[in-house]
């Protein structure tokens, strides 16, 4: 049983949350915490965190790029944006799919606009994913 | 002498002052509320990235940053100022203007270019100084990622060698009543220097730095340095509703002394007036019977 805590800029996304095993996408690969974890500091690369909690319920939040760090029973995740499943709003993210798709398959001229657009196609394919994992039907 | 319309014409238009400044200090309370929020969110994650930071400092060693680099030679400099949009918030834009002018006169040796946030002491010093970029916002406050992208601008110069310092000035915030002007230098920067024994200490454990503790501080240090950006950020638009809000509760007290007094005023001359008619009618009405 360890406590849980995922910290972004912007605010708080979970504080003290209990749980019996979190799965951490890293730069390595996923990694599977549980109890009595060695000690770790590591680098998360974009992906999901699924935490159990003492029930059994799944929590999933998703992470960009950060650190993940495991501290006796603490594990704290500092990520530059962090969304709780239970917050997306999955019509909106695929609409913001459509639209990146669409812009990408314009022309597009500089490099710059270009990786935006990359950018927010992977961040609402992240989203949309992440709202699966709530168990909504297709 | 004025006469009693024309001071009732004054007082209406200053009550009319009273209603605007009276709400334009709570909107600015409103703001500054949120703005204060937005501090109180970024800090459990610049005090967990700071903490971090510092225990992994503490097992590296000749760890070096492209940040990190010292470049005396280097006489060019960057100077982004935060400042306003908007005017009516006491000496905010002033005290900072006065900063960044004796910042500049001090470091005559440099070559500074000025970048601005905020057009407010933009239009008062830009004569005088090295304009660079004016960066703007989508909204009114910006975003995180806007932020980020400010930054990363500023950094790539210094990283490339084009410039050997950047400085950040702002008003960093203290209390809604009081904020004070600041010109913080943001590159290059250094570790923390902390006693690393006593950290060590306090880390019995073998702890496993993944990939390793090296790779961790390169993805840290960029992280700490648009922090320190951001919360300049924050700090400057939460003092500017505080000072926006000092200030228009004293045009409010202000207003009402006014009107106070251009009130009294009005009173004594229409007594006065009120007085002399009697006076007449009085000394009339003697006249006949007299």
């Amino acid at each position: 049983m360890f406590k849980l805590d995922i910290l972004t800029p912007n605010g708080v996304v979970v504080k003290g949350l209990t749980c019996k095993e979190i799965l951490v996408p890293t730069v390595r690969g996923e990694i599977d915490i549980l109890e009595g974890h060695t000690h770790v500091l590591t680098k998360l690369s974009t992906g999901i965190v699924t935490a159990k909690d003492l029930e059994g319920k799944d929590w999933c939040f998703s992470v960009t790029h950060g650190t993940c760090k495991v501290l006796g029973d603490s594990v704290s995740i500092l990520s530059m944006t962090s969304e709780s499943a239970e917050k997306i709003d999955l019509d909106r993210a695929k609409d913001a799919l459509d639209k990146a798709e669409k812009k990408l398959a314009e022309a597009i001229e500089s490099d710059s606009e270009l990786e935006k657009f990359r950018r927010k196609k992977a961040r609402a394919e992240m989203r949309i994913k992440l709202a699966y994992t709530r168990g909504d039907s297709y | 002498m004025a006469n009693i319309k024309d001071l009732k014409k004054r007082i209406k238009s200053t009550k009319g002052t009273y209603k605007i400044t009276s709400a334009m200090k709570l909107v600015s309370a409103a703001k500054l509320a949120r703005a204060q929020q937005r501090i109180l969110s970024l800090k459990p994650y610049s005090e967990e990235l700071m903490k971090t930071l510092r225990t992994v400092a503490a097992v590296t060693e000749d760890y070096n940053h492209d940040y990190f680099l010292e470049n005396q030679e280097n006489k060019l400099a960057h100077l982004l100022v935060i400042s306003s949009d908007k005017g009516l918030c006491g000496g905010y834009n002033a005290q900072l203007n006065k900063v960044v002018r004796k910042f500049i006169k001090d470091n005559e040796d440099l070559d500074i270019k000025v970048h601005f946030i905020g057009k407010k002491v933009k239009e008062l010093i830009q004569d005088e100084v090295n304009v660079g970029t004016h960066y703007t916002f989508e909204k009114v406050e910006p975003k995180h990622t806007e932020i980020i992208d400010i930054a990363d601008e500023l950094s790539l110069d210094f990283t490339t060698g084009e410039v050997g310092k950047v400085f950040v000035a702002f008003n960093s915030f203290e209390s809604a009543m009081s904020c004070e002007a600041v010109v913080n230098q943001v590159l290059p920067f250094s570790m923390p220097e902390d006693d690393k024994e006593k950290i060590k200490e306090n880390f019995p454990f073998d702890f496993k730095y993944d990939p390793s503790a090296e790779e961790i501080l390169d993805t840290m240090i960029p992280e700490v340095y648009i922090n320190t950006v951001y919360t300049a950020v924050l700090d400057a638009i939460a003092s500017e509703h505080g000072m926006r809000m000092v200030a228009m509760e004293n045009a409010s007290k202000n207003c009402n002394e006014v009107i106070r007094k251009l009130t009294l005023k009005m009173n004594k001359l229409r007594q006065a007036a009120i007085t002399t008619e009697l006076i007449e009618v009085v000394s009339g009405a003697e006249s006949l019977n007299g």
